[in-house]
């Protein structure tokens, strides 16, 4: 048994000081975070965030400078045993246009071992797929049919997914969430997703992490998060009382205030208003403006 | 499936109070099976601890029972608890929170409609 | 193993128009071409060839040893598209899915960066002439029969003589046995391709080609300043010839300067693919060779590198 089957509560990705700059650009500035087994982690941050290139450097894809384990192993020098138990789909179409069903299938099965055939096909079966079909034939969401019908069959521990459903109309988009759900996901998966439809994965997402210019801003499970950060309606008389509580962000909507708090006790807010737990959407706009983490 | 989750309350107990309908309804009767931490996830787009939760605290509350291998069934009990824990909330809050705001708007409880008719309980 | 016949698999699939299509329709092409005099017989061959035909009914053991001998030249120009076509798939190799990104789905399963670069080279070295020499073989024997047909009619059967005779056999599997000759040989251009291939973010025909004739150039502006005695034809054919010219079949006999009589004797008759087939195996003796072929090996590592960090475009 190796280290990293034996201890099962170690991290899935363990990340310490990581740093990568193009040029004179730094694009991650000395980053951490862990990513714990049987999580679901939304990984959100506005275009040239650096993003990115933290999926990048989990996958082995980019170089960079800090400590890295994902799965016990280190993705720039061991990317092709790491191979073996990461599966990726990075945005929507990057399979060849060339390559038919019954290829793709046949590729996968002949080169992974973790791969199960019949898997694939059940899947595939629900759908409008043949096995002569082309990629260069099919729609975008046919495509993303089918690169998820390969990536479910396969029993990878980490799956990493970079704006899976950027493009896609609406039936493709809740059918994708809809069977990594039900037939793909369990306490020994881990996920990771990017999206800009924030909204779409709020209540899949058991963890957050959200990252602006390089640093990361917040990282935090859901959980966590709705206990420390607390949206209020205040009512304008209240205005003063709400203020001395230093709330991090505030909006205006319909003549009332739109204030968020971030480790503020309940009771003190209840009485400023109507209170309720921030969108991920809105509690993002928010932290870009600067929140401890 | 899409419900519209309201942002006051928790998911997980917005999710339970829609099992715990479900049971005053009728549509799980005692001894069904509740549909799997699996189903739910994906029918309702949720991340499965969230539905977790809820099963937690309905089998904490001793509405449902674990079934070691077998998944989650409402207990016999669940109903008969149910319809007392909800009764006794109407009774201790609700109804009187409903006659303050009868007496409030100046109206008179024996005049309101259906009041004579609806006597009892189903 | 598997994964090595799925990634060879892989590659025929991806450039199935390069690699079957071509070669096919080139030979089909060649054989409708071929037939037509045959077809239209007297109105297209003068009678002076006719007859001729017919003064050979006595010595068809000759006329068949004849043709046993060279029926495999009408594989010339096929073997001429394959070198452009091994030109080409070595370019596109490790570029085509770079530019159109989906590399990252190639990267996203277990397969090593050295896999995927051997079996490209597997596929320019191997696949590819095996295909082709398979068709022209077929090609030619096809010609070969319209020819016997052809001249039955003149009432001269050659079909026994030809099938007894050995060298109907020997000539396609001598030429194949030479394969692997071609492939030493060729290693350094094959190599050099895929190594721009790997590396160039776009018009990487320019950059393979163009680095090579810009040394060139560079050595021809050096002579004239500084090395006017220095004989530097040598190192223009190195740059050039090994650099690209290496993928053209039997170019080994110009690189080992062997002289043009021991393979193309002057009579017809003597000709031998055994005797090109030994001189070529000789050449494996040549220093230059093992030098060419280390200076591959470095190059192919080199590419294998960039397949590692070299990201999508």
């Amino acid at each position: 048994m190796t280290s990293a089957e034996n201890s099962s509560v170690s991290s899935v990705i363990s990340a310490r000081g990581i740093s990568k700059q193009y040029g004179k650009q730094r694009v991650l500035d000395d980053i951490s975070f862990e990513i714990a087994p049987g999580r679901i982690v939304g990984l959100i941050g506005p275009n040239g965030s650096g993003k990115t290139t933290t999926l990048k450097a989990i996958l082995g894809l980019a170089n960079f400078d800090g400590e890295m384990q994902v799965l016990g192993l280190d993705p720039r020098t061991q990317r092709d045993a790491l191979m073996n138990d990461v599966c990726f789909i990075a945005d929507v179409a990057i399979l060849p246009r060339w390559i038919k069903v019954k290829q793709a299938i046949d590729f996968v099965a002949g080169v992974h071992p973790k791969f199960n055939r019949a898997k694939a096909e059940k899947y595939l079966a629900n759908t409008k797929l043949t096995p002569d079909m082309k990629v260069r034939a099919m729609s975008k969401g046919m495509i993303v049919q089918l690169h998820l019908a390969l990536v479910m069959a396969i029993d990878a521990k980490l799956l990493v997914l970079d704006e899976p459903t950027l493009g896609l109309d609406i039936l493709y988009r809740k059918q994708f969430y809809q069977n990594l759900l039900e037939d793909y996901f369990d306490e020994n998966k881990t996920i990771i997703i990017t999206t800009h439809q924030v909204e779409e994965v709020e209540h899949i997402l058991s963890d957050l992490i959200f990252i602006n210019e390089g640093k990361i801003v917040l990282e935090t499970s859901m959980e966590k998060m709705a206990g420390r950060f607390v949206e209020v309606m205040v009512a304008p008389e209240n205005f003063e009382k709400a203020i001395a509580l230093q709330p991090i962000d505030q909006r205006a909507v319909f003549g009332k205030m739109v204030m968020l708090f971030d480790g503020v006790a309940q009771e003190l807010l209840d009485s400023l208003g109507e209170t309720r737990i921030p969108g991920v959407a809105d509690l993002f706009v928010a932290s870009m403006k600067g929140i401890a983490k | 499936m899409s419900v519209n989750w309201n942002d006051q309350t928790p998911i997980y107990r917005q999710l339970k109070q829609q099992v715990l309908g479900m049971m005053l309804d009728g549509l799980l009767k005692p001894g069904d099976a509740l549909p799997s931490v699996r189903q739910v996830a994906a029918e309702y787009q949720l991340n499965p601890i969230t539905v977790l939760k809820a099963y937690q605290e309905l089998v904490d509350e001793e509405l449902v029972e674990k079934r070691r291998g077998v998944g989650m069934y409402m207990t016999e009990s669940a109903l008969d608890k149910l319809l007392a824990n909800e009764r006794q909330r109407f009774i201790e809050e609700e109804w009187p929170a409903m006659l303050e705001r009868i007496r409030r708007l100046g109206l008179d409880v024996q005049q309101l409609p259906g009041f004579q008719n609806n006597g009892g309980v189903k | 193993m598997k994964t090595m016949i799925s990634l060879l698999k892989r590659e025929f699939w991806e450039h199935k128009g390069m690699l079957l299509w071509t070669p096919l329709s080139v030979a089909a092409a060649m054989i409708c071409v071929f037939i037509v005099p045959f077809l239209y017989g007297s109105k297209l061959i003068s009678a002076h060839t006719i007859s001729r035909v017919g003064r050979m009914k006595d010595h068809t053991q000759q006329v068949g040893d004849a043709l046993a001998n060279t029926y495999m030249f009408s594989s010339g120009p096929l073997l001429a598209v394959m070198t452009i076509i091994i030109f080409f798939y070595c370019l596109a190799c490790l570029h085509d899915d770079r530019r159109d990104r989906s590399i990252l789905f190639w990267k996203s399963l277990p397969v090593s960066d050295f896999q995927t670069v051997l079996s490209k080279l597997l596929v320019a070295s191997l696949l590819i002439p095996l295909i082709f020499l398979t068709i022209a073989t077929v090609m030619s024997l096809c010609m070969l029969m319209i020819v016997s047909i052809a001249f039955s009619t003149q009432e001269v059967f050659i079909f026994k003589d030809l099938l007894a005779n050995e060298k109907l056999y020997l000539s396609p599997l001598l030429i194949i046995g030479i394969l692997p000759v071609y492939i030493l040989w060729a290693l350094p251009s094959l190599c050099w391709l895929m190594l721009v291939s790997s590396w160039a973010r776009s018009k990487v025909f320019l950059w393979a080609v163009g680095i090579p004739l810009l040394i060139v150039l560079l050595i021809g502006m050096l002579k004239q300043l500084m090395f006017q005695d220095t004989e530097m034809q040598w190192f223009v054919d190195l740059i050039l010839g090994r650099g690209i010219g290496g993928l053209i079949p039997g170019a080994w006999l110009r690189f080992e300067d062997i002289p043009l009589s021991t393979y193309f004797p002057s009579s017809r008759k003597d000709f031998s693919w055994g005797q090109i087939f030994m001189t070529s195996w000789q050449t494996l003796s040549s220093l230059q060779l093992w030098i060419g072929v280390l200076v591959a090996a470095c190059m192919f590592y080199l590419t294998v590198r960039l397949r590692r960090w070299r990201e999508a475009a």
